[in-house]
C-alpha cells in the first residue's frame, strides 16, 4: 500500500511539520540528513520519524553509498548504522576524518544497544555522538537538534575561515602592490642622486645613503652651475618616507640649475636659501626642511655657502684644522621673512669636504649614546691618507659598528668631495 | 516470556508520532521478510554457521524493536549473543524461542495490518 523507498534515493521534506526544529527564521533552509542503514525496516522507520520532525532526508543502504552521498551532497548530519556489511560504521567515521573536505562533517552512530565500551570505541573512531534505535521521538528530536547545531556551528566557522583567507590573499597582494610602488618610488629617489666620480674638472665625488625606510627625506646634489662653479647642496626633509620624500623631491626641483636662474636670479647659496626660505613654509602638519647650499668656485677654490637649520657640512683641511660650515640658523619655512648670508670658506688642493646628514653623527649606541660629530670628525681624520671612497665607506662602517647594527633610525646621507692637486686642474683634465 | 504482551502498540505509535501508514508500511515489511529470515536462522543454527546467526538475530532484533517487541527483541538479543560467545549449547533452545516469539509477533502485526489498528 505504502510505496518502500530505496537506498540513495532523495526523499522530499514532509509537508507538516509537527514539533518545532525549524520553526524560526522562515528563510533558514531545511537541513539535510543523510541516513546510512542496510536495514531497510530500520531505516525506513528512522527516515520517516525524522521527515515527521520536518528534516530533508537523503537515504543510503551500505557505508560505501553513505561515504559517496557524504561526499556528493554534503548533508548538515549523517546518522550511521553501526553494524553494516562491508563498510561498517566506525569505518565510515574513520573514513571520513582522514578526508580534509569531509573531516568536519557532523557524524551520529546508530546503535541497538548502548554498551559503554561500544560508545567509547565509536567515539575513538571519529563518531560525534549515539542514537539508540530504541531513542524515543523526544530523544531523537534532541540529540538531531543538538548535533545539527554543531554542525551549522562548525559551518559557521569554516565560513568565517574562509572569509578570512580571502581577506588575508587580499591584503597580501595587496601589500605586495604597495611595496612595489614604494620600491618604485625609492628607485626613483635614488636615481636623483649625482653618480660618483667627477662632477667637475678636478674634483672627485662619493657618497653613502642609507635610508632609514625605504624612502628616505634625505637628498643631496653635486652639479656644475656654469663653467667655473660647482653647485652643491644637501637637504632633510622632517618625517619620514612617502611623504617626506615628496617634499624632498620638490625642493630637489626647486634646487635644480635651470630653476634657480628663474626663480632666484642668482647662484648666492644666500639668496637661493633665502627665496627656499620663502617658497617653502612649516606644512600644516609641522613638518620642514633643513639646507645646506654651497658654492665652489673652482678657478679660486672659494667655497661660499649657506645653511638653514643644517649643520651638515665639515671642511676637512689637509693643513689646518677641520672645520664646520654651518651658522645657528632657523630651518626653511619658520619665519618667511629672515635673510640667509653667505659664508665663505678657501679650499687649498687636497682638502676634502663633507656634505652629511645629521642621522649619521645622531646614531646610537645600543646604550643609547649618541655616536657624535666628534667622532665623526676623528673617524673622517684618521682616513686621511685613505681614498676618499675608502674613507666613506669605512666611516660608515664604523658608524654602524658603534651602532651595533645595520638599521640606523634615521636616514643616512654622507658625501665627500676633494679638490685635486693644481696638477691635475681644469685645463689638463679636460 | 510469553506472559509479556507481543508489543507495545502504544509506544510504537508514539515512536512513529502516531503515522499509521509508516507502521503499516513497516509491519507489511516485516511480514514479508520474517519467514526468509526465520528459515536462514534455522540453516544457521543447523550448520553452527556462527557469523550468519549473529548477523541475523542482530537485523532481526533492530527490525523488532521498531515495533516496540519486547520479547522478540530479548530473544534476538540472547541469541546474537550466545553466537557471538560460541556458547553452541544453549543455541537450540534460543533458536526455538526467537522462533515462537517471531510467530507471536507476525501474528499480531497481520491482525493489525488486515483488521487495522485497535480502537
Amino acid at each position: 500500500m505504502n510505496p518502500v523507498s530505496g537506498a540513495a534515493d532523495v526523499s522530499e521534506p514532509a509537508p507538516r511539520i509537527v514539533d518545532k526544529p525549524l520553526t524560526g527564521k522562515a528563510a533558514e533552509p531545511v537541513p539535510v540528513i543523510l541516513l546510512v542503514d542496510d536495514d531497510e525496516i530500520t531505516r525506513i522507520s528512522m527516515a520517516g520519524r525524522l521527515k515527521r520532525l520536518g528534516y530533508r532526508v537523503i537515504e543510503a543502504g551500505d557505508g560505501v553509498a553513505g561515504l559517496a552521498a557524504i561526499r556528493a551532497q554534503r548533508p548538515d548530519l549523517v546518522i550511521l548504522d553501526w553494524m553494516m556489511p562491508g563498510l561498517d560504521g566506525p569505518s565510515v567515521c574513520e573514513a571520513v576524518r582522514a578526508d580534509r573536505e569531509l573531516r568536519s562533517s557532523q557524524v551520529v552512530l546508530m546503535t541497538a544497544h548502548d554498551q559503554p565500551e561500544q560508545i567509547a570505541e565509536g567515539l575513538s573512531r571519529g563518531a560525534d555522538d549515539f542514537l539508540s534505535k530504541a531513542a524515543s521521538k523526544q530523544e531523537v528530536l534532541a540529540r538531531v537538534q543538538a548535533s545539527l547545531r554543531s554542525s551549522a556551528l562548525v559551518r559557521e566557522i569554516e565560513r568565517t575561515r574562509d572569509d578570512l583567507d580571502r581577506s588575508h590573499r587580499l591584503l597580501s597582494a595587496k601589500q605586495a602592490e604597495l611595496e612595489s610602488e614604494l620600491q618604485s618610488a625609492a628607485d626613483f629617489m635614488r636615481a636623483q642622486l649625482p653618480l660618483p666620480g667627477m662632477p667637475a674638472p678636478g674634483v672627485s665625488m662619493q657618497w653613502a645613503y642609507q635610508p632609514s625606510l625605504a624612502l628616505g627625506g634625505d637628498l643631496f646634489q653635486v652639479s656644475a652651475w656654469g663653467s667655473e662653479t660647482l653647485g652643491l647642496y644637501i637637504l632633510d626633509a622632517s618625517g619620514h618616507g612617502v611623504a617626506a620624500a615628496l617634499r624632498a623631491v620638490a625642493l630637489m626641483s626647486f634646487l635644480r640649475e635651470d630653476n634657480l636662474a628663474k626663480a632666484v636670479g642668482s647662484f648666492d647659496p644666500g639668496a637661493i636659501v633665502t627665496e627656499a626660505n620663502r617658497r617653502f613654509p612649516l606644512t600644516q602638519d609641522g613638518e620642514y626642511f633643513t639646507l645646506w647650499v654651497g658654492r665652489l668656485h673652482l678657478p679660486s677654490r672659494t667655497l661660499s655657502y649657506a645653511a638653514a637649520g643644517h649643520s651638515g657640512a665639515l671642511l676637512h683641511s689637509l693643513q689646518g684644522a677641520s672645520q664646520w660650515l654651518s651658522s645657528a640658523s632657523l630651518p626653511l619655512g619658520f619665519d618667511p621673512t629672515i635673510a640667509f648670508d653667505s659664508a665663505t670658506a678657501q679650499l687649498q688642493p687636497r682638502d676634502r669636504l663633507y656634505l652629511l646628514s645629521d642621522g649619521i653623527y645622531e646614531a646610537p649606541s645600543p646604550t643609547g649614546e649618541l655616536w657624535g660629530r666628534d667622532r665623526l670628525q676623528a673617524t673622517l681624520e684618521r682616513h686621511r691618507t685613505h681614498t676618499l671612497a675608502h674613507s666613506i665607506g669605512d666611516t660608515m662602517t664604523t658608524a654602524r659598528q658603534w651602532l651595533g647594527g645595520d638599521i640606523f633610525p634615521d636616514d643616512v646621507a654622507l658625501l665627500g668631495i676633494e679638490v685635486l692637486d693644481s696638477s691635475g686642474s681644469a685645463k689638463e683634465k679636460s | 516470556m510469553e506472559d509479556q504482551p507481543v508489543m507495545d502498540l502504544a509506544a510504537a505509535m508514539e515512536r512513529f508520532d502516531g503515522d499509521q501508514d509508516l507502521f503499516l508500511t513497516l509491519a507489511e515489511m516485516f511480514l514479508e521478510r520474517s519467514p526468509e529470515t526465520l528459515a536462514v536462522i534455522q540453516t544457521a543454527l543447523a550448520d553452527k554457521n556462527l557469523p550468519v546467526l549473529a548477523k541475523e538475530a542482530h537485523k532481526l532484533k533492530g527490525s523488532a524493536m521498531e515495533f516496540c517487541a519486547r520479547p522478540a527483541v530479548a530473544a534476538a538479543a540472547q541469541l546474537e549473543e550466545s553466537a557471538r560467545q560460541s556458547a553452541v549449547s544453549e543455541m537450540a533452545a534460543i533458536g526455538e524461542q526467537v522462533h515462537a516469539e517471531v510467530q507471536r509477533l507476525t501474528a499480531a502485526l497481520r491482525m493489525i495490518v488486515e483488521k487495522g489498528f485497535p480502537a
